[in-house]
């Protein structure tokens, strides 16, 4: 026969021979016609096992895989092109070609998790940014959020990606620095809403209005993730499982903190912080895997110390004459400078000091073994039973306060049982009210309002220190250093004599450099030492509710008097507080002041003052524009040509945009001319 | 659009640059190509007879130049062509098709730009498939031919080779052509009908408006959601507005019951034909500078500081009054830098001045804005990244050099005699910057008809294939098959990345050449590191030399296809220049006639031998 013949045959016999084991490993699973079920070849099975085949991971999509045929095998050679490519635009901000270079790389590598996380954070934290124009971040932001969400399909069984979009949603939107601008986008981008509606549940993410709220539907996606960590049992890759969890609790956080920062208060903000503490005591009632093996829950801390207290007196109870004397042994045996040292503090040592009591200290340290052997022979083995409880109760109470510690547990729990009570709410509206006032230049209201917000926050944190330490406290302190500046304005000194936020101030010295640390410290002590004289003089029942009765009676005064109260300050004092609403005719003392302090500081070549001066006289004077009279115009035109030099020398644009008296000198055009020319013959 | 290294010279002036360039090229290359064919010959015949065989072989390819004759190119061309028919090339043009089908699958239908994207994709894929088609085409006729002896058949007839080598050019460029030309139409209309639709319908409301100081009540609202987006639109006694939104807008009509009905869309695939000016930077305090760089990675913008005498000057040139009809339209893309936030829903605002040009003398400095004649300046808020648009008025209010305010003329008070104008830009606002590239502000002096761009874009990729083909045919003389296709892929290759080659030629490439680049790759040291020195680093640098002396040698030889590829000009929207169209014609047609005749003396030499 052929030579060459044999051979071929042989060649066809050995490929085909290789076909049975290659079919052995790599079989499909199918279903008997008959019934029941074939496992599918070795490949197969363990692809199941893992849950690795591409229907178990998220849906299928022919682009996809059609692309990872075409390139033969070289796809991580295509990625990583695709990847250059993308980083070179990217680099020459060429943003669509970027978005599609990210979709084939994506398509590419549909379940490799960092190419959606990390690029999504791409464009909707580094590519949005490059926009001036916040309107085109929010489009920008929103690509990222529609890659990630493009990422769930391909992996729905990712925690992290879903984790992702309720961090998006939440921290990107509400976090920002356009977050005004952000949050109120979202609140009406109905086509986006549209598209989200079938991915969660967009009825259960509308705010009191009845739009959708970026906090809630980050609050959705976070607990999504945490439904499929729960259901799945897939691992959280690369996040801390106490971190990862904390956040559905803390979106409903942020949400009723949002709402109070737009001025909603009352009943809605009561309603949002009590929906928040329930999902935080969830939080705290979950169990949380720790890196010792054991699971903790955050909210059990009270309940665990409770039980170490309740052991330890439980195996001194064995010792005869309890752990003291176990302890008197021990401070027995210390050499002489042990004994000097043993109860020193130790952050006040030097070091050789430091040394030697830190090892007496550890001397005569009582542990559960030391009184395991103290006690009786025969009623040993109880103790040893009751000893290896304790360590593992104190283990357990450790871990707690340490987790407890990293995701600030106490401080968001106290909060949100603060924030329900109605001084929380009532300091809280305030403090907006005068913001407003403060913007609006109406000096004496935001003072008084103010004034209503301090007792309260005061109150608080004297009952809750813990609140005294976090962000909230650092709104606060810039607060203060708002009404500071409106007390210069005023003449008046800061801080008042009694004032109620001394406490905080002397925790923050480094906002107040013109303020002596120690001398706030002692001002501190003072208020609250009168304080509690105060307190002590009053009866019992009288102290308990004399604070707040009396900030509401203050309260209800001030809202009585108000109006007068503050056109009563300005008369007197002849002060710059605005007077708007009734001056007819002449202008304003308090404008007249504003334009004559800013005269001073444009012949002083304080350019950027006189011009601050000058748009703050000029707000002032807006409401009252066209009630003035012939003279009074005259006078403001000379200033508004004043003005105009100082914009010519600060090379900026006159009149501005939004120029309050835009109309006014619009409709007597012809007055400005003669001020002009008035001006220059002079 | 980005201009970055395709500097515009009008055609007259690039060519005699470039003649003369070319010129000292070829005699360079024919010197030595000659002395290689003595050197040759020599070998064979000796020194003293080859001195007339290569005499004897460059007098003959003159003559047999002269005696070419078009039918029997033509019967040479048509071989090609039937050849190229039987060897299935269409089965190129099926896999265009199939391309096509599944195009939607990666093409970002929600992109802000879709009509970049798609010109973008069609003219790539088409670019690279028709430049795969010219290699495997046209390297493997020839060494087939001689393969199976075939070439007997034709050689062995009164054909001269000049015949042979241009026949196969021609005739593998024409069946290039006629599929590229297919593929342009096809891609024409999946890129029309791709991007066309319209708006069913819009949601008004009444809302007031300022129109002229009078506040009256209009309405306004959205459009329906289509193709992933809406627009905006307004109706008032004006008329209807429907605001642009990914690149275009619709027309619309208000029927008489109320409701909108909206056409196709417009605007999508423009050719603006621009007319670009020449920029310098005055800085911070007033003086020639060449703006600030704010850090970012890409160099291409300069920045200059708001609220500071810093200034960005255009100086165009040519304009005349019969260009335009009422007004200049300039359009600009200005870049924002902000160092502090600042208002956030606020743009930054600078001005823009049109002012008198005026020359100054080598190392003078330039005329202060105060002695020159100009318009007033208008404020404006920088859009960031988006077109800004403004029409430059035949008259405006504005102040002559002597500092009288008046009403002034563009062509007779500003535009220089020889049509030269100014345009100065100023970013109003302290510490922010406005970034600025030259080819970020142009006059819009005209739209050429999409259409036509289109076609100019798809020349582009024509004069590339026939460039290929010709390298195909010239190596497949005498390499044979495979081996030309690898010459042919580098030949392309190398002409891609010449510019890389030249600065690895000139060490200006982190890492070095190739050696260097496996010696660190092997040793796992990063490029930035100095090698240490020793026998691995000489013999690595000198081996480098040597290689990166010859592939920059190579390089220079070879085309810069690059420059070939117009798609970003198709793609944003921008008319061809001619003058590009111009060059890159007669850039091929150098080509050509060069691999003819290198293509002609190796298959003579083959002739001979065989």
């Amino acid at each position: 026969m052929n030579k060459t013949l044999v051979r071929k045959v042989i060649y066809l016999l050995l490929m085909a021979a290789c076909l049975v084991p290659l079919y052995g490993i790599s079989a499909p699973s199918f279903v008997r016609p008959g019934g029941g079920r074939s496992e599918g070849g070795l490949l197969t099975q363990l692809r199941e096992e893992h849950g690795l085949s591409q229907a178990n991971l998220g849906e299928i999509d022919p682009a996809s895989e059609s692309m990872k045929l075409a390139t033969l095998g070289m796809r991580g050679i295509a990625a990583n092109l695709l990847w250059e490519r993308a980083n070179e635009y990217k680099k020459k901000e060429q943003w669509d070609n970027l978005r599609a270079t990210l979709n084939q790389i994506a398509k590419l590598q549909p379940n490799f998790i960092s190419v959606w996380t990390h690029q999504a954070w791409n464009l909707s934290y580094n590519v949005s940014v490059e926009f001036d124009n916040y309107e085109h971040r929010y489009h920008w932001v929103k690509k990222g959020i529609d890659f990630l969400m493009e990422g769930t399909r391909y992996n729905r069984n990712e925690p992290r990606l879903l984790w992702d979009l309720g961090w998006f949603f939440g921290h990107k939107l509400g976090r920002s620095d356009e977050t005004k601008q952000f949050r109120r986008k979202y609140n009406t981008d109905e086509d986006f809403h549209n598209t989200l509606a079938d991915k969660i549940d967009i009825n259960e993410a509308k705010n009191y209005r009845g739009q959708p709220d970026n906090w809630l539907t980050a609050h959705q996606w976070f607990s999504q993730a945490q439904s499929v960590v729960d259901l799945s049992e897939s691992p959280i890759k690369g996040k801390n499982p106490l971190v990862f969890h904390s956040d559905a609790g803390k979106a409903l956080i942020r949400y009723a903190d949002a709402i109070e920062e737009e001025g909603v208060f009352d009943e809605v903000a009561r309603i949002a912080w009590q929906k928040a503490q329930l999902r935080w005591k969830k939080y705290g009632d979950r169990p949380i895997p720790t890196s010792y093996g054991y699971t903790i829950q955050l909210d059990a801390g009270e309940r665990q110390s409770e039980k170490v207290k309740e052991l330890e007196k439980a195996l001194a109870d064995m010792v005869p004459g309890g752990e003291e004397a176990i302890r008197q042994k021990k401070m027995a045996q210390l050499d002489e400078d042990e004994r000097r040292l043993v109860d020193a503090n130790l952050a006040q040592l030097e070091i050789d000091d430091y040394t030697i009591a830190s090892r007496a200290q550890s001397k005569v340290k009582v542990t559960p073994q030391d009184m395991v052997a103290a006690v009786d022979p025969k009623d040993r083995n109880a103790a040893k039973v009751a000893a290896s409880k304790l360590v593992e109760a104190r283990a357990f109470d450790t871990t707690i306060k340490r987790y407890r510690e990293v995701v600030n547990y106490i401080y968001w729990k106290t909060r949100c049982e603060v924030e329900q009570q109605d001084r929380a709410i009532d300091g809280r509206r305030y403090l907006y009210e005068a913001n407003e006032a403060f913007e609006n230049i109406a000096l004496v209201e935001a003072i008084e309002k103010y004034d209503e917000a301090w007792t309260r926050w005061a109150s608080i944190h004297r009952d809750y220190p813990v609140l005294a330490e976090d962000v909230t406290a650092e709104d606060l302190v810039d607060a203060i250093k708002r009404y500071n500046s409106l007390l210069d304005q005023l003449g008046q000194p800061f801080p008042p004599e009694n004032f109620p936020m001394l406490r905080l101030m002397s925790r923050y010295p480094e906002e107040f450099p013109d303020l002596d640390e120690a001398m706030l410290e002692k001002m501190a002590d003072e208020y609250e030492a009168s304080l509690e004289a105060q307190a002590s003089s009053a009866n019992d029942e009288e102290s308990a509710s004399g604070l707040d009765s009396g900030t509401q009676e203050a309260a209800d005064n001030s809202e009585a008097s108000g109006g007068a109260d503050a056109a009563s300050v300005e008369t007197t004092s002849g002060n710059q507080a605005a007077a708007a609403d009734d001056t007819q005719g002449p202008l304003a003392e308090s404008v007249v002041e504003l334009l004559r302090s800013a005269d001073e500081l444009f012949q002083d070549v304080d350019l950027l003052a006189a011009k601050v001066k000058y748009e703050e006289a000029w707000k002032t004077l807006k409401p009252v524009a066209s009630t003035l009279d012939q003279d009074a115009r005259k006078v403001v035109f000379e200033h508004v040509i004043a003005y105009r030099t100082v914009l010519q020398n600060l090379d900026q644009p006159f009149p501005p945009t939004d120029f309050p008296l835009a109309d006014l000198l619009e409709g007597h055009a012809e007055e400005l001319d003669d001020a002009e020319a008035a001006l220059s013959d002079f | 659009m980005v201009l970055e290294d395709k500097e515009i010279i009008p055609f007259f002036e690039w060519l005699p640059v470039g003649l003369s360039l070319f010129l000292v090229t070829m005699l360079i290359v024919i010197a030595i190509g000659i002395f290689i064919g003595y050197l040759v010959s020599s070998m064979r015949y000796g020194p003293g007879k080859a001195l007339s065989v290569t005499f004897s072989a460059v007098s003959t390819a003159i003559k047999e130049l002269s005696q070419i004759s078009p039918r029997r190119v033509w019967a040479m061309t048509t071989l090609a062509f039937r050849e190229a028919i039987r060897r299935k090339v269409l089965v190129v043009f099926a896999l265009f098709l199939v391309l096509l089908l599944f195009a939607g699958w990666f093409l970002d239908p929600t992109a802000d730009h879709p009509g970049k994207l798609y010109l973008s994709f069609v003219l790539t894929s088409t670019n690279f498939l028709i430049t795969m088609l010219a290699v495997f085409l046209s390297t493997f006729s020839l060494p087939n031919d001689v393969k199976n002896r075939t070439i007997y058949t034709v050689v062995t007839k009164p054909v001269r080779a000049w015949e042979i080598v241009l026949g196969r050019i021609i005739g593998f460029a024409g069946i290039g052509t006629l599929l590229l030309a297919t593929m342009g139409l096809f891609s024409y209309f999946f890129v029309v009908r791709g991007l066309d639709h319209s708006h069913s319908s819009a949601e008004l409301q009444d809302v007031e408006a300022e129109v002229r100081g009078e506040i009256v009540t209009v309405k306004e609202g959205e459009t329906s959601l289509d193709n992933r987006h809406r627009h905006e639109v307004q109706v008032s006694q004006d008329g209807i507005v429907v605001s642009a939104n990914h690149d275009h807008s619709h027309g619309a009509v208000v029927s008489d019951d109320g409701t909108i009905s909206f056409g196709e869309s417009e605007g999508n695939l423009q050719a603006r034909v621009p007319k670009y000016g020449r920029l310098r930077y005055i800085d911070r305090n007033g003086e020639e500078g060449r703006g600030v760089s704010v850090g970012s990675e890409w160099g291409y913008r300069r920045y200059i500081e708001g609220g500071t005498p810093a200034t960005a000057i255009w100086t165009f040139e040519g304009l005349k009054p019969t260009d335009f009809t009422d007004g200049i339209p300039v359009e600009m893309v200005i870049r924002v830098f902000r160092t502090y936030k600042g208002v956030i829903d606020q743009g930054i605002r600078g001005s823009i001045q049109v002012v008198q040009a005026v020359d100054q003398e080598e190392g003078q400095p330039p005329l202060p804005v105060d002695q020159r004649n100009r318009y007033k300046k208008i404020n404006f808020v920088a859009q960031d990244q988006s077109v800004d648009r403004l029409t430059i008025p035949f008259k405006a209010e504005g102040t002559t050099s002597t500092g009288t305010n008046r009403e002034m003329l563009l062509f007779e008070d500003l535009v220089s005699e020889d049509g030269k104008l100014e345009i100065w830009l100023q970013c109003a606002e302290r510490q922010q910057y406005y970034g600025v590239a030259q080819a970020d502000v142009y006059i819009r002096q005209a739209d050429a008809m999409f259409s036509a761009n289109f076609v100019k874009g798809f020349l582009g990729i024509w004069f590339q294939m026939i460039i290929v083909t010709s390298f195909a045919v010239m190596f497949s003389t005498f390499l044979n098959g495979s081996v030309a296709m690898l010459a042919t892929v580098g030949a392309i290759v190398l002409g891609y990345f010449a510019n890389f080659v030249r600065d690895m030629f000139n060490q200006q490439v982190e890492g070095g050449g190739p050696s260097e680049s496996l010696v660190r790759m092997i040793r796992q040291q990063n490029m930035i590191l100095e090698m240490e020195p020793g026998v691995t680093r000489t013999f690595v640098k000198s081996f480098d030399f040597v290689t990166t002396m010859v592939m920059a040698g190579i390089c220079s030889l070879l085309p810069d296809y690059g420059g070939f590829n117009n798609a970003d000009f198709v793609a944003n929207g921008f008319d061809i220049h001619n003058a590009l169209i111009m060059r890159d014609f007669i850039v091929t047609l150098a080509y050509v006639g060069v691999l003819t005749t290198v293509g002609y003396f190796f298959l003579k030499t083959r002739e001979i031998a065989a």
